[in-house]
């Protein structure tokens, strides 16, 4: 499970968390990818929150930000990349931390995230000298490109399976200018739009959602039809986004497709409930990524 | 002052003219793509053939200029061997720089090339001093371009945390988006932003006339609508698709409608949505300004900048020119005594006629 998307505030985060510890998940990663100001819990915090979970077996990983601009901010991933089982980089530098053996991250495994814009197989062969355990591919990048990359390397090979997609990160907080504020001067208005704002075209159709400074899809990205394909290309986990409606119910679905309980066709009908603006998977399949094509 | 170096003004060129002009108006370095996917301008009309790279080079190192190639998209297994042939060129036509984003470009360098040097892209997104000193001690990177994301003090940070050049843009478009972490355009056309280098091809460009309303919509999406009152003309519609899809060879320059028209409407960050939480209607997305810097090129210098890039390779040589000599003055009133350095009435007219936005901004670099 992918780390929280949105802005949730605390009791939100560790009540979702602690539902979470029964969930059929294997690995949970937190943190927040977009915005610093986020980082709204204190190492003790947030290692409590990992306690819970490691204690319900799971692995829990710490993601970091895309966009790290200053110092302060480094500072901030130095006090949480060694909380967890590893740390999902999401930016080059954290690399540094693993090449010079620092101790912060001493028998941690490193993932490279999907911000890393790792799209080809010898990309991808180059950080296998880091020991880089897992690889989030990018977005939008196809099956035939995943397949060349997992069947080049060693590394294993994780794809989103479940929910909206990022099509931009910005300097701009667009959360912020919709409300006329500065992101300096933010407030963290965010917390006030748990499932983000939606931008819908001038003609009603619901396009995008936008998070921060960040540009989701409005539409939820869905590759459960497609569970048996990326068992065959060699892709070996699959990351669900989590939601605060029915993140349990969407990791049930998909663990009960993959162990072969139920089928896709009859997966996706349920699914399609869960999707208030629809479901999309075309960049899965080299084709607009707002479009849907079933099996 | 034994390490003095003035900062070089690094300028964009989509063809051999516009390489001339960069030369001739002030440029210390041109920039230049290959004609191919290699680069994240891979639009029809602009970049140059293999032969053209060794023309322009020896134009450059003629002047004493050097000269650049930009070979910075994001390659998957079909586009690889693409991205190898452009540093194979650059080399041969002996390119002072490649200017590169993906690691399978920097390793086939660091192999076959090691004396090729290397600058970071802006794609990379060097947005802290660590990101660029893994790449340094990686593949032995010499100089980083910023994104557009920082603000001037952070770039002092960064300058202070690298012994690698740094350089930032400082004229041209103000994209809204982090380079390198945009999918907008490919969520709605499928066709692969950082792997094929076509930000919002204009092939997947319509014009819809509905009642009074002109729709423009990209694969079928609406971008925006437009009351054919409140412009100027009622172009037919070939006439707005045939100039799209030249837009970018275009060197008529953006005055007169519907050719700036076009060139303003066709992204989807410059789409214009409804907010459905505030109810808002409007270009949230978009950022409607020019980056303008000459009025705090002084705090540039002073954070620690070694290079100034001009955006711009799909625009046409007369910008080439205009933007190389706007900066070289600028640049060198401010060496001439920086404590006097001030903006001149004349630059600023010049720059509103090479642009379609007429609103100038400093960008992030005085604050988000």
């Amino acid at each position: 499970m992918g780390p929280a998307p949105f802005s949730w505030g605390k009791e939100k985060i560790k009540s979702f968390y602690k539902e979470i510890e029964l969930a059929e998940v294997d690995n949970v990663f937190i943190g927040d990818i977009v915005c610093h100001k986020r980082h709204i819990f204190s190492s003790d915090e947030l290692k409590e929150i990992i306690n819970g979970l490691q204690n319900a077996e799971k692995k829990v990983f710490v993601s970091t930000l895309a966009l790290v601009t200053n110092n302060k901010e480094l500072e901030g991933i130095e006090e949480i990349i060694g909380l967890g089982d590893g740390v999902e980089a999401n930016m080059m530098g954290v690399f540094n931390y693993f090449r010079e053996k620092n101790p912060l991250v001493a028998d941690k495994k490193l993932i490279a995230g999907a911000f890393l814009n790792i799209y080809n197989w010898k990309a991808a062969e180059y950080l296998s000298k880091f020991n880089v355990e897992r690889i989030i591919m990018p977005f939008e990048i196809s099956d035939s490109s995943i397949a060349d990359i997992a069947k080049s390397i060693s590394s294993k090979i994780e794809v989103y399976g479940w929910g909206n997609l990022s099509t931009a990160l910005s300097w701009r907080c667009y959360t912020a200018r919709s409300l006329d504020i500065s992101r300096d001067e933010c407030k963290m208005v965010c917390l006030d739009y748990p499932e983000g704002m939606v931008l819908e075209t001038v003609d009603r159709q619901d396009l995008f959602i936008i998070n921060g400074p960040q540009i989701l899809s409005a539409k939820t990205h869905c590759l459960i039809e497609y569970i048996d394909k990326l068992k065959d290309i060699g892709v070996t986990s699959i990351r669900i986004e989590p939601s605060l409606k029915n993140t349990v119910e969407v990791i049930n679905i998909y663990r009960q497709t993959i162990k072969g309980e139920r089928d896709g066709k009859e997966a996706v009908e349920i699914l399609n409930k869960f999707a208030d603006h629809g479901l999309c998977n075309g960049w899965f399949l080299g084709k607009p990524g707002w479009e849907y094509v079933a099996a | 002052m034994d390490n003095f170096r003035k900062v070089q003004l690094r300028v964009p060129a989509g063809n051999l003219k516009a390489v001339e002009a960069a030369i001739e108006n002030g440029a210390d370095a041109v920039y230049v793509g290959f004609d191919s996917a290699s680069n994240l301008r891979n639009y029809s009309g602009i970049n140059l053939s293999h032969d053209d790279l060794v023309k322009g080079a020896d134009l450059a190192h003629r002047a004493n200029k050097e000269f650049y190639v930009v070979i910075n998209s994001y390659p998957q297994a079909s586009e690889l061997k693409d991205s190898f042939e452009a540093v194979k060129y650059a080399y041969e036509a002996k390119a002072d720089a490649i200017i590169v984003s993906d690691m399978a470009v920097m390793e086939f360098v660091k192999s076959n090339f090691p004396e090729l040097e290397m600058h970071l892209s802006v794609q990379v997104g060097c947005t802290n001093a660590e990101v660029i000193n893994f790449y340094r001690d990686e593949f032995g990177i010499t100089c980083a371009v910023l994104p557009r994301v920082l603000t001037v003090d952070e770039v002092a940070e960064i300058a202070k945390g690298t012994d690698v050049d740094i350089e930032v843009f400082v004229m041209g478009s103000l994209c809204t988006a982090y380079s390198g972490r945009c999918n907008a355009s490919q969520y709605i056309t499928g066709e692969s932003t950082n792997s094929r280098g076509v930000c919002t091809s204009p092939k997947f460009l319509e014009f819809t006339p509905e009642e009074n309303l002109l729709f423009v919509k990209l694969n079928n999406v609406t971008l925006n609508e437009f009351d054919f009152g409140k412009v100027n003309a009622s172009p037919s519609l070939s006439k707005c698709v045939s100039r799209c899809g030249s837009e970018v060879v275009s060197e008529s320059g953006p005055d007169g409608w519907p050719n700036s028209f076009i060139v303003n409407k066709r992204h989807v960050c410059k789409g214009q949505f409804v907010n459905k939480k505030t109810g808002k209607k409007d270009y949230l997305l978009h950022s409607h300004v020019i980056l303008d810097t000459l009025p705090i090129l002084p705090e540039l210098i002073k954070a620690g900048v070694t290079a100034f890039k001009v955006e711009g390779r799909q625009r046409p040589s007369a910008y080439s020119a205009g933007t190389a000599r706007i900066l070289r003055e600028a640049i060198d009133l401010y060496y001439s005594n920086p404590k006097t350095y001030q903006v001149k009435e004349n630059w600023l007219k010049e720059i509103d006629g090479m642009f379609e936005e007429m609103d100038h901004s400093v960008g992030a670099y005085m604050g988000r």
